[in-house]
């Protein structure tokens, strides 16, 4: 049973090492001049100590004349020469590959991210795409160090079994025997050896992580001291039993390494004593007895490589895997820009809405992408003439869920917003409400329903130009680490000093960005750290002002904004938002009645819409939220 | 020692922590070193042994099955050799665990006694990494190149001492080349640790580009930038290629030259043997054995320098490292000793006086001049815009932050002298972002300790624990969506099994501060990220909750903060006003902007 798995484990594994293996073929040239120089460096090496050894032998000879040994001192200053020569290409030529490979997985990993919504509008995303980030930069270390060894010392083994096997068999089989067990037996024994106390080290260190995450976490609170002091000395225990743990598998290691020092030795000498005997019986030129000695010596540089070599193979193997296990993340991919997928959801609109996408692409008609980029670019052309081009949505019967057999997040939500609306989406915190905002971007597909732009169902769209027409305020706006123009530039590449302006004064942070020390230029930090948080917000909320699109979709954008600043900046939001559409996500009832309609959502349902006055006078949900606001007002009106 | 110009500061600082914190870690270094260098001794013995035999059968032509027991005494050394090796080794590691326990347990002490003040600089996540995974980088550095530095002088001067012994030419040579190697290196290492460390941080460069791009990758797709970005990712590791492959082409010319020298005096010594060996000048064995162990020469002083580089990122935490261990608690010391208060039923009386404090690397003060008594029994609102200095006020009463003038006192004494651990257990403290563990509900509720007030003391014996949870959470309006947890109280937090809301967690973190009842509550922002329903229970329930204790009560909605006896406005890290309700309003200065605004829409609305 353990073996099946762990076979199948081992397979896995390979074909991880077969994916990683890809990343070296758009450098495969190079790779292959590295791993190439590899060798020649070593055996560079080789050689040099062999003509020594026989320089040495040959002059004990007392040969008549000093001239025969012209060519071993020639030899031995050119291959130590050629030898520090190759050295320094290698190093060259493989840290060139290294950074081809770095972007070639950059990309990819990009290119796997990018189109996942599901991962993108998931809470966790941050912390996977951290991960994913960080495995990265592993693999931008390990990984010639992890494949490079091996080949050099399968060509390394490969040039001394020839040169070896030139003068006798038994020669080459003492050195292949000698260095296999040094390459591979050591290695293996030791893995085997250490693997018991490898697992319960790292048992120990995992307890202790969770053990520091507390502490820490604790400290950061500030409320808990009484329990600081238990969390330290459950780290003490921890941290005793680990130095134990690892001792012991530092004496593992130690003996591994000497076994290696010693099988180096051993191989040697193994090699020094069949040429002995060849010797003996005529067969071998006694010269040469230093040299075969000096050379297998020397041979094992490569084979010294290869331990660490195998332990960085199953690190990138382990960083490889979570790579490729994010890069497949179930994603419904979109189609950005991509006619074809296109042209299949326009069918769709065509269709009865209830049913579903796989049974409707199928059977239906296929339109031309030519007329969804037609469509498109009527759009474009209407939003530039002004507010009268902004396109109509509507919202029919949408039903929306994570997956199949899960309980829906949305369930038969019908809205309108026709062109210069102003659309209130109300609710508690997980009705439904910026789900509803991620379907009509396109980053989550709709099971049942239809949502139409302009006429046209959205899945016929191209996402980037759904993208073009809505601009997105959200909670808590992404600021890169750059200027603060690029940050705007966003939204706008060619956008004008005086729109930058205008766009910051909308946003009521225009004076803070005229504060900083290099204005327009400064580098705003690490999600933008050097600002505060209502001034972060506020600049995002610029940026997407920039962007210029005729829709916007606000997902509660002042929460993070103090009272005082909320109100100043919902009265300019609104004025620079008219003639636009507007849809405006919310949990409190601050500025409703400036909205011409409100819907109010709960448990992925509407139960409630209409004007202000009107659900005031309905005397529902909204109604009674509305009263307990007012009480507070009341009762704070009466005390004041 | 011949690399310590390379980072000499590092270095220096890196032998005081050496010497301050790992004092019973040295034996096992000595004995690392010991037993390297006999390993180095068995190297010179094995040699002449080797040349010795393949003499006798070469020259001599004594058959070699004669000197079999010669053999078998060299495969003895080499098992010898082997064994000092592990020896060495495990004693290296053996010491390396050694260090990173004393280091670790160090910061983690450390780390208590700067508190939270310090840590918020800095994101949680570094701060584990730190004092977990991160302190494995320092293997590399104590184990494999501390021991190396001493080994790479020991075992080149025995291996000197016996070429002295063997051929002076040699020994010359060797002599000459050590010095002038350990120059070059000294010449030579700064340059290519220049171009080394700027390749480093064009890697974290992009690293760091990449990270940014991806973790705003959501952002871009919004804007319709995110395709774009994957030409730019290509094109900016292309070109940060080109110009770090044009620094390396440089920095490795230097290690081109160290391995050229070393080489050329490998050969130096090879050819002169070998011309000797022509004149007669010089016996085989002799000879042999000295080509055997040049190359043994220069690899301990080579190896050292190529182990300094592996060592980098152990150098790079072992700074962060010595930062925190120098770094200076920005809060008062909770060192167990100092003043107890006698207990007391309704609290204390707390007093600001003329407090101005600062955290640690600003440029302002984030309280100036503030005046402020609370009475035992009184319950404060502190309100005012963000960045007024709210928070402050009670980082500054738990005695998180050290005050630059002025002094807090309780009844009467100043904060400094009392037993400030025995202080932060009277507290009842809400902070602004509450942390979970590992743990049920019900653990989480608990973990506060307290929960035995003076006040209900006897009513808390006569109650179970569980009931007393429950309790607290009902008032913190926990309890209802706790029930509706999986497993309700014994639901498993921090795990992947629940995920709470915002204002769960807020809920739940109020029902902690409940439950440790304690003399004096310090709630910042407790009815944040909750809806409008909840925040207007809440506030009800609280209302009754605080009536007769000491509190200060942070509130960014000004409801709670009507209710309390009195309200002291903040602004700019100032007192601004101080009053009731009605007072404030009749002075219509920053209270009443603050709550007409609040107000506004409401009010106006029909």
């Amino acid at each position: 049973m353990n073996d099946r798995r762990e076979r199948r484990l081992r397979a896995h594994a390979w074909s991880t090492v077969a994916i990683l293996v890809r990343f070296l073929r758009p450098v495969a040239g190079r790779a292959a001049i590295a791993v190439g120089l590899g060798f020649l460096t070593v055996a560079a090496s080789v050689a040099m100590m062999a003509t020594s050894g026989y320089l040495i032998a040959a002059a004990a000879l007392r040969p008549p004349t000093i001239l025969l040994l012209w060519v071993p001192i020639v030899g031995v200053r050119f291959f130590g020469l050629a030898r520090a020569a190759f050295r320094y290409l290698e190093r060259l030529v493989s840290h060139d590959v290294t950074f081809h490979i770095l972007a070639g997985l950059r990309v990819w990993l990009y290119e796997r991210i990018e189109p996942n919504h599901r991962l993108l509008a998931d809470r966790r995303s941050a912390e996977v795409l951290d991960a994913a980030v960080a495995d990265v930069d592993r693999l931008q270390h390990l990984y010639l160090r992890a494949f490079f060894p091996p080949l050099v010392g399968v060509l390394v083994g490969l040039g001394m079994l020839a040169w070896l096997g030139r003068y006798g068999p038994w020669l080459a089989v003492a050195w292949g025997f000698g260095a296999l067990t040094a390459a591979v037996a050591v290695p293996w024994w030791t893995h085997r050896w250490t693997r018991r106390g490898q697992l319960r080290l790292d048992a120990v260190r995992s307890a202790r992580m969770s053990a520091a995450d507390e502490l820490l976490r604790g400290l950061l609170d500030g409320a808990l001291p009484a329990r600081t002091a238990a969390v330290l000395a459950e780290l003490e225990r921890l941290e005793r039993k680990e130095q134990r743990e690892q001792a012991r598998q530092g004496w593992l290691q130690g003996a591994s390494d000497g076994l290696f020092v010693f099988v180096t030795q051993a191989t040697m000498a193994a090699v020094l004593w069949v040429g002995m005997q060849m010797f003996s019986h005529g067969r071998l030129a006694g010269v040469l007895l230093p040299a075969i000695a000096l050379g297998a010596l020397a041979s094992f540089e490569a084979v010294a490589a290869l331990p660490a070599a195998f332990q960085q193979f199953a690190q990138v193997v382990a960083a490889g895997e979570r790579l490729l296990r994010l890069a497949q993340w179930d994603a419904p991919a979109e189609a950005p820009g991509a006619s074809l997928a296109a042209a299949r959801a326009v069918a769709l609109a065509a269709e009865p809405a209830d049913k579903t996408a796989v049974a409707a692409s199928k059977t239906a008609p296929v339109a031309t992408p030519a007329a969804v980029a037609a469509a498109a670019a009527q759009v474009h052309a209407a939003n530039r003439r002004g507010g009268a081009g902004v396109p109509a949505l509507r919202v029919r019967g949408l039903c929306v869920r994570y997956g199949p057999g899960e309980p829906y997040v949305l369930k038969d939500v019908d809205v309108d917003l026709d062109p210069g609306k102003r659309l209130a989406i109300v609710g508690e915190s997980g009705a439904g409400k910026t789900t509803f905002l991620h379907v009509l971007l396109g980053f989550l597909p709709y099971e049942a329903g239809s949502i139409t732009l302009a006429g046209r169902e959205l899945r016929a769209w191209p996402a980037e130009d759904v993208r073009a027409m809505m601009a997105v305020v959200p909670q808590r706006g992404y600021l890169f680490h750059t200027t603060v123009e690029h940050n705007l530039r966003l939204a706008k590449p060619d956008a004008s000093r005086e729109e930058l302006e205008q766009a910051l004064r909308i946003a009521q942070v225009y004076d803070v960005i005229a504060r900083l020390p290099d204005g327009y230029a400064t580098v705003i930090g690490e999600t933008g750290a050097l600002l505060s948080g209502g001034e972060r917000q506020r600049l995002a909320l610029a940026r997407a002002l920039l962007a210029g699109a005729p829709i916007l979709l606000c997902d509660e954008p002042t929460s993070a904004l103090d009272s005082v600043t909320e109100q100043a900046f919902i009265e300019a939001f609104f004025t620079a938002a008219a003639g636009k559409s507007v849809v405006w996500v919310t949990h409190r009832l601050a500025g409703m009645e400036r909205m011409d309609e409100i819907v109010v959502l709960r448990g992925g349902r509407i139960i409630e819409r209409g004007t202000h006055r009107e659900l005031i006078a309905r005397g529902g949900w909204y109604a009674q939220m509305w009263r307990l606001e007012r009480e507070m007002a009341a009762d704070m009106a009466a005390k004041g | 020692m011949s690399i310590r110009h390379v980072d000499g500061k590092v270095c220096e600082r890196m032998n005081r922590v050496w010497f301050r914190y790992a004092r019973n870690a040295q034996r096992w270094l000595w004995l690392a070193v010991g037993l390297g260098w006999l390993a180095g001794g068995l190297v010179i013995a094995q040699a002449a042994l080797l040349a010795r035999l393949v003499q006798e059968v070469f020259l001599a032509g004594t058959p070699p099955s004669r000197l079999l027991p010669w053999w078998m005494a060299l495969i003895g050394l080499f098992a010898l050799r082997g064994l000092l090796a592990a020896g060495s080794q495990g004693a290296a590691i053996r010491m390396a665990a050694e260090v990173k326990a004393g280091l670790r347990g160090m910061v983690l002490r450390k780390l208590v006694e700067l508190g939270p003040v310090y840590l918020r600089g800095q994101r949680a996540g570094e701060w584990l990494h730190l004092v977990t995974d991160g302190m494995e980088h320092l293997d590399t550095y104590f184990a494999r190149y501390l021991p190396q530095v001493a080994l790479s002088a020991l075992i080149p001067a025995s291996v000197f001492a016996y070429a002295a012994a063997a051929d002076r030419i040699t020994a010359l040579v060797l002599a000459l080349t050590a010095p002038l190697l350990v120059l070059l290196m000294i010449l030579i290492g700064k340059s290519a640790q220049k171009a080394t460390d700027r390749q480093w941080r064009t890697l974290a460069w992009l690293s760091g580009h990449f990270l940014d791009v991806v973790r705003g990758l959501w952002t871009l797709k919004v804007f319709r930038r995110s395709r774009a970005q994957i030409g730019i990712i290509r094109q900016i590791t292309d070109e940060y290629r080109k110009t770090t492959m044009g620094t390396l082409r440089i920095a490795f010319l230097s290690a081109l030259v160290m391995e050229l020298f070393t080489m050329i005096s490998t050969a130096l010594v090879a050819v002169s043997l070998g011309l000797r060996l022509v004149s007669g000048k010089m016996d085989f064995a002799r000879a042999f054995a000295l080509l055997l162990l040049t190359p043994e020469f220069y690899l301990p002083i080579r190896t050292v320098g190529a182990q300094f580089h592996a060592g980098r990122d152990g150098v790079s935490v072992l700074e962060r490292i010595l930062a925190v261990l120098e770094a200076k608690p920005p809060g008062l010391a909770a060192a167990g000793q100092g003043r107890r208060l006698p207990l007391s039923h309704r609290g204390y009386r707390i007093e600001f006086d003329h407090v101005t404090a600062r955290y640690p690397g600003a440029n302002r003060d984030a309280l100036t001049d503030v005046c402020l008594t609370v009475e035992p029994g009184e319950t404060v609102a502190i309100v005012g815009p963000s960045g007024a200095g709210k928070s402050t006020l009670l980082d500054v009463l738990l005695g998180y932050l050290r005050v630059r003038q002025g002094e807090v006192r309780i009844n009467g004494v100043p904060l400094q002298e009392l037993d400030l651990s025995w202080w932060r257990e009277q507290v009842s403290y809400l902070p602004q972002h509450p942390q979970f563990f590992h743990g049920t509900v019900a653990d989480n509720v608990r973990l506060a300790g307290g929960g035995e007030s003076q006040a209900e003391s006897e009513a808390a014996e006569s109650e179970p624990a569980d009931e007393r949870v429950r309790r607290a959470c009902a008032v913190a309006l926990a309890d209802r969506f706790i029930q509706d947890l999986p497993r309700g109280y014994d639901t498993y937090l921090a795990g992947e099994e629940v995920r709470l809301s915002g204002g769960q967690r807020q809920r739940l973190a109020l029902a902690r501060a409940v439950f440790k009842d304690g003399p004096v509550v310090l709630f910042d922002e407790p009815v944040a990220d909750v809806d409008i329903e909840t925040e207007r229970a809440l506030e009800q329930v609280l209302q009754g909750w605080l009536r007769g204790r000491t509190a200060l009560v942070v509130a960014h909605r000004l409801g709670l903060a009507m209710q309390a006896d009195r309200i002291v406005v903040m602004d700019g890290g100032r007192v601004a006003e101080t009053g009731t309700h009605a007072e404030l309003m009749a002075r219509h200065g920053v209270y009443h902007r603050l709550f007409t605004t609040y107000l506004g829409e409401e009010m106006a609305a029909p």
